[in-house]
């Protein structure tokens, strides 16, 4: 240090310039500890140098092998998985929970049909549970009955014999009201009116 | 190493490595290990930081070697990959996370700048013993304290290992910009070594 106005003239700028180069030196001129050879072998792969197709062969085999195992997981885990809802009985629940009950109809099912089977994940979780099992539909008869009983105009006989249908009377057709008669009064003779003179009665 | 493996040139060793040979690698990593390790420490410097990155540059240059076509030189191409990993070291969260908590002070109390300082000092020649150890000291503290881009200009320039050209392929910088820049960076250092009273004497 000096108290001495500095100035950058060329000895002192020379002097500068000696400084940095030899610290700088000295700061860089460091070389890798030994083994270094070793410790890059020891991070290379055991495998020689592969080239870049063969890399993304693989890759993309094993994308598509995990593409289709995470697919197929998926499918089987929504095809069957229940899900528990958490429903809140509303009033029509209410009311009809209190209404007697119909017997319930009869359900054909069919042989090969397999009970429910419920699938719960997870335990006791209080609440109604709304489950995603398949529930076969029954096989019920025709509701009309058989076909071969039913009318039909092609099964009418052509030479059968039909009764002619005769008027009902009023009294006993329905739906008829019958003159009014009441008993002690005649009716009034009908009333006859002569056709107009247009000259004048007596002409 | 055999005889032919130390007369080939890096190009026909790259060729060797890139049919599986192991040992044309190995041979290309004596040759080049110097020159890497040096651009590392530029960058991060911390000698243990840059022995690792410069491992990793060799790793990742051994395994993209098939995109190697020889348009360039080995060297130069090998260190553009240091540089890059040597980047990524420096912004690294990691490396900012450590520097937050122990603000560049580690066990010992030294920072990067003094660990550089210790193990230069072991390597001192006579001609350094008789030169002003402070203003060395001071020289190296203010070094540290250079803009990035100067300071990465002057010291790979200081290595003795790369060329001009090499070092603006490293930094993606014009050849004139680089020379500029480290001539910028020794104008900065005088400024501040006459600012803190050093004169001739």
């Amino acid at each position: 240090m000096s108290d001495i106005p500095r100035r950058l003239g060329g000895p002192a700028e020379s002097r500068f310039d000696r400084a940095i180069d030899r610290a700088v030196r000295e700061m860089m001129h460091v070389d890798p500890r030994p083994g270094f050879r070793g410790r890059v072998f020891a991070r290379l792969d055991p495998e020689p140098v592969r080239s870049s197709s063969m890399f993304f062969r693989i890759a993309a085999g094993a994308g598509a092998l995990a593409v289709l195992v995470l697919a197929m997981m998926v499918v089987r885990h929504y095809g069957t998985a229940t899900v528990d809802v958490e429903r809140v009985p509303s009033v029509a629940d209410q009311r009809a929970a209190q209404e007697p009950q119909p017997a319930p109809p009869p359900v054909v099912t069919t042989p090969a049909a397999a009970p429910p089977v419920h699938m719960h994940r997870g335990g006791s979780r209080p609440g109604r549970r709304m489950t995603r099992e398949m529930i076969p539909m029954p096989r019920v008869t025709n509701v009309f009955g058989s076909r071969r009983s039913a009318v039909g105009a092609a099964s009418v006989d052509a030479d059968a014999v039909w009764p002619t249908p005769t008027p009902e009377p009023h009294e006993d057709r329905p739906g008829t009201v019958a003159p009014l008669r009441i008993p002690g009064v005649e009716p009034p003779a009908p009333i006859v009116v002569a056709p107009l003179n247009p000259r004048g009665p007596g002409l | 190493m055999t005889a032919t493996e130390a007369s080939a040139t890096d190009l026909d060793l790259v060729r060797l490595a890139q049919a599986g040979d192991v040992e044309a690698f190995g041979e290309l990593v004596e040759r080049n290990r110097r020159a890497v390790f040096r651009a590392a420490l530029a960058c991060v410097g911390n000698p243990a930081e840059a022995d690792d990155v410069a491992q990793e540059a060799f790793v990742t240059a051994y395994r993209k070697l098939s995109t190697f076509r020889g348009e360039a030189q080995f060297r130069t191409w090998l260190l553009s990959i240091t540089w890059r990993k040597a980047i990524d070291r420096r912004k690294s969260v990691s490396r900012w996370l450590k520097m937050a908590v122990a603000p560049a002070r580690d066990e010992s109390g030294e920072d990067a700048f003094d660990q550089m300082e210790r193990v230069a000092s072991t390597e001192r020649s006579q001609e350094d013993t008789i030169v002003d150890e402070e203003l060395q000291r001071n020289v190296m503290r203010l070094i540290g304290t250079l803009p990035r881009k100067l300071r990465d200009a002057l010291l790979l320039a200081g290595t003795g290992e790369h060329t001009y050209e090499q070092i603006s392929q490293m930094l993606g910088a014009p050849l004139g910009t680089v020379k500029w820049r480290v001539s910028e960076a020794r104008r900065v250092l005088k400024k501040k070594l006459a600012a803190l009273g050093y004169a001739y004497e």
